[in-house]
């Protein structure tokens, strides 16, 4: 009798689940009524399945120098439009910043940079363009064979990073290093002292994104 | 008594097999948990009847036994080129279709003890994305991102 009263009550706290535990748990994802379920929940939800917009913001950085504008046109999408892109012909050119991507005297890119040239890899997903022309330039300080080579390797560390890091692999890149010989501000003023600011205006890299 | 080992052995022989083809099935991508104590590998990530169904195995690659707290309300994917978000899906009950779910938590919330060097798998389910997305961002509580996943569709 004693031990009937003792099987009855390990029944009776054997049949009660824990209150905290899952009530009513799937054995796994291949469960019949976990898939049964899955069906039904994607159909209450309708066409948009859920689907929440992802909401971006960009904002300024203050401090880093800002990416060279040279106009935005229509016929480009919001992404490197906000990177200052222009149209043309057909081509979306877009010019950025060395001092944002490299340090002084220097190839590989900075991780400070990342964000923007994440910002320039989708902009070229969402432009559907195959080619990729990456051009790179420097000022005038150093040698014209120095700065030659300079450029060539920046360009190529920015084809580089966009292969490794963002993946571009469907889409094809050509490099070329011009040094200091295609300047788009001066170098020094009239009087032959320094400029700076012009300086740091050539040192940049273009980038054309073309069919 | 040689037809209960031979069973006994047998079935033995059949979860040992079972087990190893689960722990063995390759990593679509590893990441690490963000306090670097678990290497999370997405194992499947598979569209069926316009559900995905995503596995991830966690180990625990620390020194000491964990025990992990995943809620799977907290988990989502991204498509950052439709710039869309989803979460997991619930059934009627309003909890989610995801597992092992050790308590009800907030819908369902994984917490299990996970020895060192040893391996628990999580699933949930989600709502598939259209045809048109290529590759998704998968987001698990606790763990750095699953990048650019291509879904299986059957």
């Amino acid at each position: 009798m004693e031990s009937l009263k003792t099987i009855l009550f390990l029944m009776m706290w054997l049949a009660i689940p824990p209150a905290f535990a899952a009530s009513s748990a799937y054995v796994g994802p291949e469960d019949q009524r976990a898939v049964e379920e899955a069906v039904k929940a994607v159909n209450r939800l309708g066409p948009e399945r859920g689907a929440v917009p992802l909401v971006e913001k960009v904002v300024d950085i203050i401090g880093l120098p800002t990416i060279s504008i040279s106009g935005a046109s229509i016929g480009i999408s919001k992404t490197l439009q906000d990177l200052g892109a222009k149209k043309v012909g057909t081509e979306i050119q877009l010019t950025l910043s060395a001092d944002i991507l490299f340090d002084f005297d220097r190839w590989e890119i900075k991780k400070k940079a990342e964000t923007v040239l994440h910002q320039v890899s989708k902009g070229i997903i969402e432009s559907n363009k195959k080619n990729i022309i990456i051009e790179g330039h420097t000022d005038s300080k150093g040698s014209e064979a120095y700065n030659f080579e300079l450029s060539g390797k920046r360009a190529n560390a920015v084809k580089d990073w966009f292969i490794s890091i963002a993946r571009l692999t469907e889409v094809r890149f050509q490099t070329k290093g011009y040094g200091e010989s295609r300047p788009i501000a001066p170098n020094t003023n009239p009087d032959g002292s320094d400029y700076p600011d012009g300086r740091a205006k050539n040192r940049r890299v273009e980038i054309r994104i073309a069919d | 008594m040689k037809k209960v080992c031979f069973a006994v052995l047998t079935s033995a022989f059949l979860i040992g097999l079972w087990l190893t083809t689960i722990y063995a099935q390759k990593a679509i991508q590893i990441q690490p948990s963000s306090d670097g104590t678990i290497e999370a590998s997405l194992i499947e990530a598979k569209v069926q009847r316009g559900v995905l169904t995503l596995k991830v195995a966690l180990k625990n690659i620390s020194n000491q036994l964990i025990e992990p707290e995943i809620r799977f309300g907290e988990a989502y994917f991204t498509d950052v080129v439709a710039k869309k978000k989803y979460f997991a899906l619930k059934d009627s009950e309003g909890k989610f279709i995801a597992g092992p779910a050790s308590y009800d938590w907030g819908g369902g919330t994984f917490k299990e003890k996970i020895g060192k060097n040893e391996s628990k798998i999580i699933w949930i389910k989600f709502p598939a994305p259209p045809e048109s997305t290529k590759t998704i961002d998968v987001h698990i509580p606790k763990v750095l991102p699953f990048e650019d996943i291509a879904a299986v569709r059957k």
